[in-house]
């Protein structure tokens, strides 16, 4: 993907075959290319005024004429979109300018595997296993999860965990956490499908 | 008493029971019994948007399950991540019949019957208000919350996107940039509502964990606009934005001293689900609202009208 042309200065590479990748992981991909460029998703954004670089009309332009060497510049932004969706709910073309930007974060590890936040990942990964492994989301084990994986352990031992981890206990809501168990469908040949899908997009992840 | 399919979802049946006690509550005063679908399932919380078809697969078959076991056309909810989900789903299965093929195949891998994307899932507070309506609600208030001045906070979800929402575009749906339903029923129970202006902005919850000085910002900046708006009190009808707003306020306005001395006694403001609000006026009990579990001091907050 890093052609010749795109590293000599002066010179934009182009890739044609991008925004059909991407555009094609958007469920709702119709509308896509009657985007005109207004810029009302951008200026909705709530992460635009954080980070100037994450521009939801700038990745859809970017997308659209395949400029790889710009995204690459912006890749590290993208999957930080919240999923708000008041860039969708403002557009007037309907084009759906946050699930764009989802879909564009599915392909950052093929296009641009440097820019994937390895904590971000791993936290991400921890809501896959544990969704697709038992088909109910522990809140707690993801939080204690989520802190172990990304080297943030010790915060676990912060006054204010052991204070809100107490009450959790001595309301019953720790042992509703230990009871919340996995849909019967999980043991009739629900949870190994959902398995295989998994490592179908862990092989393409790993493929690029 | 009329019985409705009732979705919880995880975090209403663990650590924000506070939410699925008095949502039961409130409804169940009002005349509708809502009753769990058996055997749910995850919702997918929007972090299994990648994995092709399971992520649409979660939440169609808690609509299926619906289906089968209360012939149900409506499935009601709480949680505007997993109304959210649902209605996303229903949208997509409805456009696109390659991608309710393979959910199909995967609702019967696990022996369940099928989906075609014809159960409507309903938050909790717009079938209050259509269901029910302002009158309905006040005629039940025992015990109005006179001189409470509310900030009622939507979050994303509940009125975004109208593509999958139906709000402004359906006419019984609230509207998208301004809903009022939240408003409508607090201010039914005697509550004052202020404006402040993030009524529908974004909590970060999606990045509580992976980048919470993000996350932390926009809390605070709906925490501090509330409360210089002067609020008692932020109404939430989500458990995300709970998350946010109260479990981790501690930390949000730690952060903002770091940022600003003094930034952080301006953020300070007691947080509620609206449902439990709603429930006080009805005359219940702040132990049967859970305002205990609540993190912020919202108890002591609302003491007043407790008595």
């Amino acid at each position: 993907m890093a052609s010749a042309a795109e590293s000599s200065p002066g010179t934009v590479a182009y890739d044609p075959g991008f925004a059909r990748d991407v555009f094609s992981r958007v469920k709702t991909a119709d509308r896509v290319y009657l985007c005109m460029q207004c810029g009302v998703c951008s200026g909705s954004c709530p992460l635009t005024p954080l980070f100037p670089d994450f521009s939801p009309r700038v990745f859809i332009y970017l997308t659209q004429t395949g400029n790889l060497g710009e995204l690459r510049r912006r890749a590290h932004l993208i999957d930080k979109c919240l999923g708000c969706y008041t860039c969708s709910q403002r557009c007037p073309r309907d084009v759906n300018p946050a699930e764009v930007v989802e879909a564009l974060s599915h392909v950052v590890p093929k296009y641009f595997p440097e820019a994937v936040h390895k904590h971000e990942a791993a936290i991400t990964q921890e809501y896959v296993d544990q969704i697709i492994g038992t088909g109910r989301l522990n809140l707690a084990r993801l939080h204690v999860m989520s802190l172990l994986k990304t080297g943030r352990f010790l915060e676990l031992l912060a006054p204010a965990e052991a204070k809100q981890g107490f009450k959790q206990f001595i309301t019953g809501r720790m042992f509703k956490l230990m009871q919340l168990g996995s849909p019967r469908a999980w043991r009739s040949g629900l949870k190994g499908a959902l398995t295989q899908i998994k490592e179908r997009r862990a092989k393409e992840v790993a493929a690029a | 008493m009329k019985k409705v399919a009732y979705y919880p979802g995880c975090a209403l049946k663990t650590i924000d029971r506070a939410y699925d006690d008095t949502s039961k509550y409130v409804a169940g005063s009002l005349g509708f019994a809502l009753e769990e679908i058996g055997d749910y399932n995850c919702c997918g919380i929007g972090e299994l948007k990648s994995q092709g078809e399971a992520g649409l697969m979660l939440p169609a078959r808690n609509l299926m399950l619906a289906k089968e076991q209360f012939g149900a056309k409506d499935l009601v909810m709480s949680c505007s991540v997993c109304y959210h989900e649902l209605a996303r789903a229903n949208a997509v299965l409805n456009k696109r019949a390659d991608e309710k093929e393979k959910v199909n195949d995967l609702l019967r891998t696990g022996g369940g019957s099928g989906y075609e994307g014809d159960v409507e899932p309903r938050h909790i507070i717009e079938f209050l208000f259509n269901e029910v309506g302002v009158a309905g609600v006040k005629a039940k208030v025992k015990k109005p919350l006179t001189g409470l001045k509310v900030a009622p906070y939507y979050g994303c979800l509940y009125s975004r996107p109208s593509v999958y929402t139906g709000t402004a575009r359906n006419p019984r749906m609230d509207d998208a940039e301004r809903p009022r339903f939240m408003h409508a029923l607090l201010e039914a129970c005697g509550a004052t509502t202020v404006s402040y202006g993030n009524e529908t902005s974004c909590c970060g919850g999606r990045s509580l964990i992976q980048d919470e000085d993000t996350s932390f910002r926009l809390i605070y900046d709906t925490l501090s606009k509330a409360k210089a708006a002067g609020a008692d009190v932020v109404a939430l009808i989500c458990p995300k934005c709970a998350g946010g707003l109260d479990i981790m306020q501690e930390n949000v306005l730690k952060a903002a001293e770091k940022r600003e001395s003094g930034a952080g006694k301006k953020g300070h403001i007691p947080i509620v689900y609206a449902t439990q609000l709603i429930g006080l006026a009805f005359g219940a009990s702040a132990g049967e609202m859970k305002l205990g579990d609540m993190e912020t001091g919202a108890a002591k907050a609302l003491s007043s009208i407790i008595r």
